[in-house]
């Protein structure tokens, strides 16, 4: 609670990273919120879709010890017949009784409310390294604007009260009003196009893309700056049709500079430490040159997300 | 076999308008860009040769060692060592293969001296044990051993070694060898050591005629008094060396006279009568280009070596002193690439130094030889020092990716961008070069290491980098050890044993009493404290007994006369006559100490999840079938998280070290006093392997934590700042002699330019919290590997990839896999 008994603005957040190199200009730290109005099935950060905290139990780690046995209150953990350990994600409430105890670091809790105040202290004592390269703040996720008043304030302090460089990585699934409050506390907005098509993008991300599309057009047509980032997953949008669609979807709204982010598998494990099964997984290679080339084509100027 | 006799030439028989032969100018020297091609070729292939040729002892110094005691026994030590000194110029076999910079340290390549006069007790002790330097596996011969073992007994008695031991025993009633074999201390008198970095540029620049003219001229005006007759033999010796190194250029210059006469490759023949003129010139008389600048100080260098070759002879700001003659040739019309060549030539000499000195030296150096360039750095007035010479020398190791010489950026704000973004180049090598020393921190270690020694600004601008990250004053440092190094972890281990070994059994430390009565945390870091104390209390004294024995033994001449003070002073170096000391031991596994003693805090006193009972039983056991304990140990806060109360225990360790240490009052160099360096070579190895179980979670006999102030391989959790913040406040960088500091890094980290950026911003930061040292490893592919084997081991290997960053450790299988096939492509651009 502050002076004026309100609560103090926070959120959840499921990681902090203080040494982001890809993620906008500079060394920057960036803010992982948790919870996303979308499903996408190639999704590298699995933990990030559900808006609560959630265990995280790494099964290649666990040497079945049974500590987390012993201290899980609603028996999510378990001996099986067969031998080991098992966990039922349905029972578990993320408590993290079972945490401390696992001393091979094979569980973890992913998500923890934390107030603005808390984060803007932790980042800013990295002012020095910013300035130094040019870099800043990204808030990512997740899905920031899904905790619109949360990022809100945060922002306000990043942004107004601490001047830092801030960068939003969004997929701009929120209506326009929500989104356009950030952008007077903005430098930069990192905006994932993921398709063209309603149709298509609603079967691969469990939502349709009007409304992106629509913000989309909005933020170009803003003084921001805006890079925007088409995750390239094969089969979903790399073939030629929707390549050039993408382009000349952007050569419209005039948004010009492109980040491709090749498909990676490196969710998966992620995935199966939620205790979930990844709903796709391809062993085939997005086509990235092809992508540049029907790109550049268009006027765009394209890069290729370093891993 | 290395080829020995001319390259076969490109052959430019077009003669010019002028009628001149046409690979010859109108002076008759070889066109460059001809000499240059012989450069490159000529590096190449010393290169090549060196990766795959095992390193020999070379025994002909050892037939010449025991004539020259047997014949000068009536001279003094100093003169005897003199005259050694100019038997081996004088005798030795000289070769000439196809590198135009001519000479070598011993009579055929990769050869290796040994030093029986230091120590011969390895020499008879592992003589038919297997021998490894740097570049390999040792060969020798029976014949050799055979003299080998004569020249050890020889020296049985009369060794430094041997002498530092008697005199102790005498003194002090006190024999080092039980600490020594529990791994607590490594001493001084055995090996041969670097001379640092001594004035190069004083000698090329007046060139050696005149140098002994001014020592003749002091010699002259001395009065026989007895308080002069150290200084008269002094002279004398110093004489005798200077005319040594000229006879033994003269030497080469003859040696390439007769081989040209006998060559028929008119190339070849025109560069070795250009060899035999430049050799009839330096080091005698000022060098009049760059390529004679570079023979002249490689002839300066080699007297070094043979005087006494041991790790740490620094070439320091060479860029820098031999600019002048870089833009002589600049002035005659000659390009950078000319310049090139000759750098590449004398960067493979320095690659094919090696050392031997015994196992116990193996295991410490690992065959690391110190050869040190300073690029960047101030001048005198505070200004940006770095010369076009410091690009090309950048320049040079891109291409070479030798590792050895090693290259040191004195690092300041006043550092071009252009001359930045080619050492970020040089770490894209994945060579681990340069390595990062705080400019600022040096100097203002330097006004307080030197503040009785009447040090000047100016002087203290002029520093450098020697050996692995040691720091003095360019040209005026002389490098000297009291004892060699020491064990921090092996202290606290005592602390939980009452001092007694648990290795050998031998009481070797203070009798601090039962760990499982220590109260509290205070108690057992009292007994810690206890344990330092007792260990600088006997090593100190013996150290300076060390000292003594040096001097007596092995006075050297040479490199006396060529560190700054000593001429004028009339002393070598081991009486105190240098302007300036680097009078130091090294510290090793401070870390180590400071995360067992903050485990135990944490696990006994703090949280009591163990007794004190169970983790020394635990430990005991070498953690057999604790498994979780060595967990619970494992998980206790450790260095490098900027966890502030880990990194107050960890200064506290590095400062009551550092105040134990001076507490003592040894003063073999007056008011030039010792001083703990803190870095790691690979001595964390060696006493490694003589350290028990560890509460930090590292069973017996792995080797320690590397450098003074890296986190316990993998147990930084926190990311690269948070890791940094900790490393660069963990010591005192002013008071003590260094840091070191080694940083993972997977090699997307600094790709492109922006990559580049990011690195410098991270260096920067790192400097201005104060740290002094710097390197980077950019992640392989096999430590990738190895974390996937060992997960336990890496916790803090994170990998950036796509929109997230991910511990490596907790990554599936198949994507470990696929990360370890991109870093191996990363790494192949």
């Amino acid at each position: 609670m502050n002076k004026k008994g309100q609560e103090a603005p926070s959120g959840v957040v499921f990681d902090i990273q203080h040494f982001s190199l890809h993620d906008g200009p500079g060394i920057r730290s960036t803010v992982f919120f948790k919870g996303c109005p979308l499903a996408c099935r190639w999704c590298g950060n699995p933990e990030s879709q559900n808006p609560r905290p959630q265990l995280m139990y790494f099964t290649h780690l666990c040497a079945a010890c049974g500590s987390c046995v012993q201290a899980c209150p609603k028996q999510a953990m378990f001996f099986p017949p067969e031998g080991g350990v098992r966990f039922d994600p349905s029972l578990c409430v993320a408590c993290g009784a079972c945490v401390p105890g696992c001393l091979r670091g094979a569980r973890s809790i992913s998500g923890r409310r934390q107030e603005v105040r808390e984060i803007v202290g932790e980042v800013r004592q990295h002012w020095r390294v910013f300035q130094q390269s040019g870099g800043g703040v990204t808030i990512s996720g997740g899905e920031p604007l899904a905790q619109k008043d949360f990022l809100l304030a945060l922002l306000t302090e990043l942004h107004d009260e601490a001047g830092l460089h801030t960068c939003l990585d969004t997929c701009a699934k929120a209506p326009w009003p929500v989104l356009e409050r950030m952008l007077p506390h903005l430098d930069l907005v990192l905006l994932d196009i993921k398709h063209t098509d309603a149709q298509k993008h609603r079967e691969w991300t469990g939502s349709g893309n009007a409304g992106i599309l629509k913000n989309a057009q909005k933020l170009a047509e803003s003084a921001l700056d805006v890079l925007v980032r088409v995750p390239l997953i094969p089969g979903f949008n790399d073939d030629d049709a929707e390549l050039y669609e993408i382009a000349r979807f952007l050569a419209q709204t005039g948004l010009k500079n492109v980040e491709i982010m090749p498909y990676h598998t490196l969710g998966l494990g992620k995935c199966r430490a939620l205790g979930q099964n990844h709903p796709f997984a391809s062993n085939a290679k997005p086509r990235v040159p092809e992508a540049v080339d029907i790109l550049k084509d268009a006027g765009i100027e394209v890069e290729v997300h370093r891993r | 076999m290395y080829r020995t006799d001319a390259t076969p030439s490109v052959q430019r028989k077009s003669a010019s308008k002028s009628g001149r032969v046409g690979f010859l100018d109108d002076l008759g020297r070889i066109l460059p860009e001809i000499q240059r091609e012989r450069c490159d070729a000529a590096a190449k292939r010393a290169k090549e040769f060196l990766l795959n040729a095992p390193q020999k002892i070379d025994t002909e110094r050892l037939t010449y060692l025991l004539e020259a005691y047997r014949e000068f026994d009536y001279e003094p030590p100093i003169v005897l060592r003199a005259r050694l000194f100019d038997r081996l110029l004088q005798s030795k076999r000289l070769y000439i293969d196809d590198n135009p910079i001519v000479g070598t340290v011993t009579g055929h390549p990769a050869g290796v001296y040994v030093y029986p006069e230091w120590d011969s007790e390895w020499i008879l002790k592992e003589m038919n044990q297997a021998m490894m330097s740097h570049l390999g596996k040792i060969d020798i011969s029976k014949e050799e051993k055979q003299l080998m073992l004569e020249a050890a007994r020889f020296f049985k008695e009369r060794s430094a070694l041997a002498k530092a031991r008697r005199l102790s025993r005498q003194l002090h009633d006190w024999d080092p060898r039980p600490l020594l074999e529990a791994g607590l201390f490594t001493e001084g008198a055995n090996f041969t050591k670097g001379a640092g970095n001594v004035d190069y540029e004083t000698f090329l620049n007046k060139g050696l005629a005149a140098i002994i003219e001014e020592t003749e001229a002091r010699l002259h005006a001395l009065k026989v008094t007895s308080e002069n007759v150290g200084k008269i033999d002094f002279y004398r010796a110093v004489l005798i060396t200077l005319r040594a190194v000229i006879a033994l250029a003269h030497r080469y210059a003859d040696l390439a006279e007769e081989t040209a006469a006998a060559t028929s490759d008119p190339i070849r023949k025109a560069e070795l009568l250009e060899i035999a003129k430049v050799c009839r010139h330096v080091p005698e008389h000022p060098p009049r280009n760059f390529r004679e600048a570079v023979q002249a100080w490689w002839f300066l260098h080699l007297g070094i070596q043979i005087e006494q070759g041991g790790c740490g002879s620094s070439p320091g700001r060479i860029g820098q002193y031999l600019s002048r003659y870089h833009l002589i040739d600049k002035a005659e019309g000659k390009s950078s690439e000319d310049a090139l060549g000759w750098l590449k030539c004398l960067f493979v000499k320095i690659l094919e130094f090696g050392y031997y000195q015994g196992i116990t030296y193996s295991k410490l150096l690992s065959g690391h030889t110190g050869h040190t360039i300073n690029v960047g750095g101030l001048d005198a007035r505070g200004e940006d020092a770095t010369t076009e010479l410091d690009y090309l020398i950048l320049d040079t190791q891109i291409e070479l990716r030798n590792i050895q010489p090693t290259i040191t950026v004195l690092y300041h704000d006043k550092l071009k961008e252009d001359f930045l973004l080619k050492a970020i180049d040089l770490e894209r090598t994945g060579l681990g070069q340069p390595q990062w020393m705080n400019n600022n921190v040096i100097i203002e270690r330097l006004l307080a290491r030197h503040a009785k020694n009447g040090i000047t600004l100016e002087d203290a601008r002029n520093c450098i980098n020697m050996s692995c990250v040691g720091t003095g004053v360019a040209g005026k440092t002389a490098f000297v050890s009291e004892n060699m190094t020491f064990n921090l972890a092996k202290c606290f281990e005592l602390a939980l044993n009452d001092g007694i070994d648990p290795l050998t059994k031998k009481v070797v430390g203070a009798r601090t009493g039962n760990p499982e009565e220590f109260a509290d945390f205070d108690a057992l870091y009292a007994a810690y404290d206890a344990q330092v104390r007792h260990l600088f209390e006997k090593i100190r004294p013996y150290g300076s007994i060390a000292s003594k024995a040096l001097g007596d033994t092995v006075p050297g001449a040479f490199r006396s006369a060529l560190y700054g003070g000593c001429l004028e002073r009339g002393k070598t170096e081991s009486s105190g006559g240098a302007d300036y000391y680097l009078y130091f031991v090294i510290s090793t596994a401070g870390v180590d100490a400071a995360n067992s003693l903050m485990a135990v805090k944490h696990l006994v006193f703090d949280t009591k999840r163990l007794s004190m009972r169970q983790l020394l039983d635990a430990l005991a056991a070498n953690f057999e079938g604790q498994e979780e304990i060595r967990l619970l140990c494992l998980a206790a806060p450790k260095h490098g998280n900027g966890i502030p109360e880990v990194d107050a225990l960890v200064r506290r360790v590095y400062d009551d070290a550092l105040t134990i240490f001076h507490s003592i009052d040894e003063g073999f160099y007056g008011e030039h006093k010792a001083n703990i360096e803190a870095y790691s070579l690979t001595i964390h190895n060696y006493f490694g392997l003589l350290t028990g179980t560890l509460p930090t979670g590292r069973k017996k006999e792995r080797p320690l934590t590397d450098a003074s102030v890296s986190a316990q391989p993998g147990t930084d959790t926190q990311g690269p700042l948070a890791l940094i913040a900790s490393a660069a406040q963990a010591l005192d960088t002013v008071k003590y002699g260094s840091n070191h500091f080694n940083m993972k890094f997977h090699p997307s980290a600094i790709q492109g330019i922006g990559g580049a950026r990011k690195l410098l911003a991270l260096i920067k930061e790192y400097m201005d919290l104060g740290g002094s040292h710097i390197q980077f490893n950019i992640v392989s592919s096999e430590t990738l590997r190895e974390a996937k084997e060992t997960p336990e081991e890496y916790r803090d290997l994170t990998v950036r990839v796509a929109g997230f960053s991910a511990y490596f450790t907790r990554l599936h299988e198949g994507v470990q896999d696929e990360l370890i096939a991109r870093t191996e492509l990363a790494f192949s651009r």
